[in-house]
């Protein structure tokens, strides 16, 4: 359908349907679904129904009531999802907020975005602030910036630099962790942990030479089998080959392989774990 | 019947699984979500597992892993109740009969869909309809059982044992060994999984 919608300035309420393009330039609202090829919204617009379309592009405020699904979101203002986000693609420059259970491909997040019930995200790539009320799921993750799931976090591949709050399990093949400030995660299982202080050059050049100041990284327990630990405090550490560093406060390690404890390190209990 | 429970430590010890595997699992949903059981303990939370459950588990993913991919494995212990087919979708690709889809509206008059189980229920239904094997109420109480008390992916079979001309329905799970009343007959024996294969096959 070859169908072009221009909404401008203070236009009242329009039922478009199908149509391939739409823009709202100025402010617009939209009552009932749209359905098309491209979804622009310039300046304020308001949904009031579902989107559904190849791609939706906002730059201004927008409120969508009901759920989006689409190829490619690209948000570089402020945007509201009431309903759930079904995407391939999408990235936020600035802040978006989605109401209900959500799926998407690739997420990129230079920006804030929060998302209310599950996010589930084959990868994740985020120099931004994400928070999910419920729980993540994916593939690859990675976080540069702040990361709270209120739930558990799900991935493959788990790498965070920055600030973490994970208040179920954190569960991953491999984890990679540098604290920036003080993190807290309830529970941490997988194959190889490796929680380190931050070595990059940002932070060794500008936080730590005029703030002189690092995280430490909370857990009650963390079970797996290659475990490497720094500025870690946690009450029980299980697993194979086990290796505790500088400014760990441990309660309890038990290990099947090997235990190594490294200077500055403080570790109230050990066992090894026999066949 | 509850089934003991097991902790995370002694499982490990007694099947000789690492923690990276067990997290591995999980992750993929091999060993589902409900059998990590929370306790509190001095650490906070300490996990445990009915232990039956676990352990049978555990062992076939142990047989399955050098012959199949972890994707495959979990494939096969998905649960996947949750799928809901719009009885207009029934009625459009004829998995059922019109008698069938009339019966469940009459015991369900306010559901438009239907989840695997009940599809399940329907289909063993028309089959023993057709049979002759059972009566028309002991297969309208096979259906409410079947529909609210099966979980897809666990192997499981159906049973209708009769005594002195009164039927009872049991589902049990593969593994389980009943022993039966000697004066009772096995009227019906049905392998859910099988079933379900088939219905997944359409």
């Amino acid at each position: 359908m070859e169908e072009k919608g221009f909404i401008h300035d203070d236009s009242t309420n329009l039922n478009v349907g199908d149509a391939s393009q739409v823009h709202i330039n100025g402010s617009g609202q939209i009552t009932g679904d749209v359905r098309g090829k491209s979804i622009q919204i310039n300046g304020t617009g308001k949904i009031t129904g579902s989107v559904e379309s190849e791609t939706f592009h906002i730059s201004g405020t927008s409120k969508v009531l009901g759920s989006v699904r689409t190829n490619s979101l690209v948000c570089h203002g402020y945007s509201t999802i009431n309903g759930g986000l079904v995407g391939e693609e999408v990235k936020v420059t600035g802040v978006i907020q989605v109401g209900k259970s959500s799926k998407i491909k690739q997420l990129s997040l230079h920006g804030h975005a929060k998302f209310e019930e599950d996010l589930e995200a084959h990868t994740l790539y985020a120099p931004g602030i994400l928070s999910v009320q419920g729980n993540f799921r994916g593939h690859q993750l990675q976080s540069f910036g702040s990361l709270q799931v209120q739930k558990d976090c799900e991935v493959e591949e788990f790498k965070s630099r920055g600030v973490l709050k994970i208040n179920g399990l954190l569960n991953a093949e491999t984890i990679e962790i540098m604290p920036y400030t003080n993190s807290k995660i309830q529970e941490i299982g997988g194959q190889n942990i490796k929680i380190q202080y931050p070595n990059d050059y940002l932070f060794q050049t500008m936080i730590k030479k005029f703030f002189d100041w690092s995280g430490i990284l909370e857990v009650d327990v963390i079970e797996g089998e290659e475990i490497y630990l720094e500025c870690t405090k946690a009450k029980i550490v299980r697993g194979n080959r086990i290796t505790i560093g500088r400014n760990c406060q441990i309660e309890s390690v038990e290990y099947k392989d090997s235990l190594e404890i490294l200077e500055n390190a403080h570790v109230d209990n050990q066992q090894k774990m026999n066949d | 019947m509850v089934s003991r429970l097991i902790s995370k430590k002694e499982l490990l010890k007694l099947t000789g699984i690492s923690y990276g595997q067990l997290y591995r699992w999980k992750r993929k949903k091999m060993i589902p979500e409900e059998w990590f059981i929370k306790k509190s303990s001095y650490t906070g939370q300490e996990t445990y597992f009915p232990e039956d459950k676990v352990l049978l588990r555990i062992q076939k993913i142990k047989e399955l892993k050098d012959q199949l991919s972890l994707d495959d494995i979990a494939k096969m212990f998905t649960k996947r109740n949750d799928v809901i087919l719009k009885i207009t979708e029934i009625e459009e690709q004829e998995l059922l009969r019109r008698e069938s889809i009339e019966l469940y509206h009459s015991l369900y008059p306010n559901e438009e869909t239907l989840t695997i189980p009940a599809l399940l229920s329907l289909r063993i239904f028309e089959d023993l309809m057709q049979s002759g094997q059972v009566t028309w109420d002991e297969g309208k109480q096979m259906v409410a059982l079947v529909k609210e008390s099966v979980t897809v992916g666990d192997h499981q079979y159906l049973i209708l044992l009769r005594k002195f001309g009164v039927g009872i329905w049991f589902i049990t799970s593969a593994e389980e060994k009943i022993l039966i009343d000697p004066e009772a007959r096995k009227i019906v024996e049905i392998d859910l999984q099988e079933m379900v294969d088939k219905i997944r096959a359409e």
